[in-house]
């Protein structure tokens, strides 16, 4: 694939090709579900790569490193979010929907979900993401957002009803 | 279906492009990607210290330099014997002293340090000598004898503050300059 062109030219992957190629997709769906566009899926992508380098952190475990690379993608998309730069701008609302290669609009039955999911709080959105998406348990998403797991639970039950009151939906879809 | 469905079809579509996913990874190749810029000081933080420390430097340096010492009362200066010192110089500060300079003196320059010594008695003796007369004049016979007196250690004692030590610091740098 396309680690074999961007590792070493030896044709070995080095520690860091394995490590891109284990949390890759966690850490880019996860930017993506934060901020909701791809630009800066792929910007909060790298700097969370970027930061990994920086820091080179030793990992206990697979664990250890999958928590590492969740919490740093939420923080870099906080950055990014709190940046001057952002701070100063005026987003386009219908930039996102009007890409045809979204993959919100790839489906067009799941077009009002995804919609809705714009919607909502960028921390709703994470939550949801690692409990529907990474198969988190309010425990370990507790653990890894440092809030109390009841918080966690009353948050994700309001992120569900404010989904089900904006698509108008039932509540049975919303395992409500 | 159910929103879980729904959701995880949403997103097992969503794949990082092959030009992110090459360029994150080429991160790795780079010399030392950042990573010895952890720490940065705002530039006018720094620029701020530098000139502290600069002025710092300026005024403890000249204080250092004007200040005489109770054996320097004055800098012996000549043509041929620019270091001729009856005491240690400011910027040779292990000067032979005056006894073991004036042994190694021939006879002429002894008397020419006599002169030296009776200008100075004229100058730091008021009733006798203006100061003005004292000046460092060079000779036009024999293109020697000159001498600086230093500036009074009162002057340096008794400043009140930070800007009359700069217009004290400059007044003695000028003087220091001009006959060096």
């Amino acid at each position: 694939m396309l680690f074999a062109a961007a590792g070493s030219a030896t044709g070995e992957e080095s520690d860091f090709d394995k490590l891109l190629k284990r949390n890759a997709e966690m850490v880019y769906k996860l930017a993506f579900a934060r901020c909701g566009n791809e630009a800066d899926a792929d910007d909060i992508f790298q700097q969370v790569f970027l930061r990994y380098l920086t820091r080179k952190p030793n990992f206990a475990s697979d664990e250890h490193e999958k928590a590492w690379f969740i919490r740093a993608t939420i923080n870099r998309s906080k950055s990014l979010w709190d940046s001057a730069f952002r701070r100063h701008t005026q987003p386009l609302e219908e930039a996102p929907l009007a890409d045809p290669t979204n993959p919100f609009e790839a489906h067009e039955s799941r077009a009002d979900l995804a919609a809705a999911l714009a919607q909502l709080p960028a921390d709703y959105r994470t939550l949801i993401h690692l409990f529907y998406y990474e198969d988190l348990s309010t425990a370990q998403i507790a653990q890894l957002l440092k809030r109390r797991e009841g918080t966690v639970r009353q948050q994700l039950t309001r992120a569900r009803r404010q989904l089900q009151e904006i698509m108008k939906g039932d509540a049975e879809y919303f395992d409500l | 279906m159910t929103f879980k469905e729904d959701y995880r079809a949403i997103f097992d579509q969503l794949q990082p492009s092959e030009q992110l996913l090459a360029a994150t990874a080429a991160l790795n190749s780079r010399p030392n990607p950042t990573r010895s810029r952890r720490f940065r000081l705002p530039a006018a933080a720094v620029s701020l210290c530098t000139i502290c420390l600069l002025l710092t430097g300026v005024v403890v340096g000249s204080l250092q330099l004007g200040q005489p010492s109770e054996n320097q009362q004055t800098t012996l200066r000549t043509a041929q014997q620019p270091q001729l010192a009856n005491s240690r110089s400011i910027d040779a500060p292990n000067e032979p002293t005056q006894e073991t300079a004036m042994r190694s003196l021939p006879e002429p320059q002894i008397a020419e340090h006599s002169a030296n010594q009776q200008g100075l008695a004229a100058y730091q003796s008021p009733g006798k000598a203006s100061r003005t007369n004292c000046y460092p004049q060079s000779d036009t016979a024999t293109g020697k004898m000159a001498y600086l007196p230093a500036p009074p250690a009162s002057l340096w004692l008794t400043s009140p503050s930070l800007p009359v030590y700069f217009y004290q610091t400059a007044l003695w740098l000028s003087h220091w300059t001009q006959f060096k």
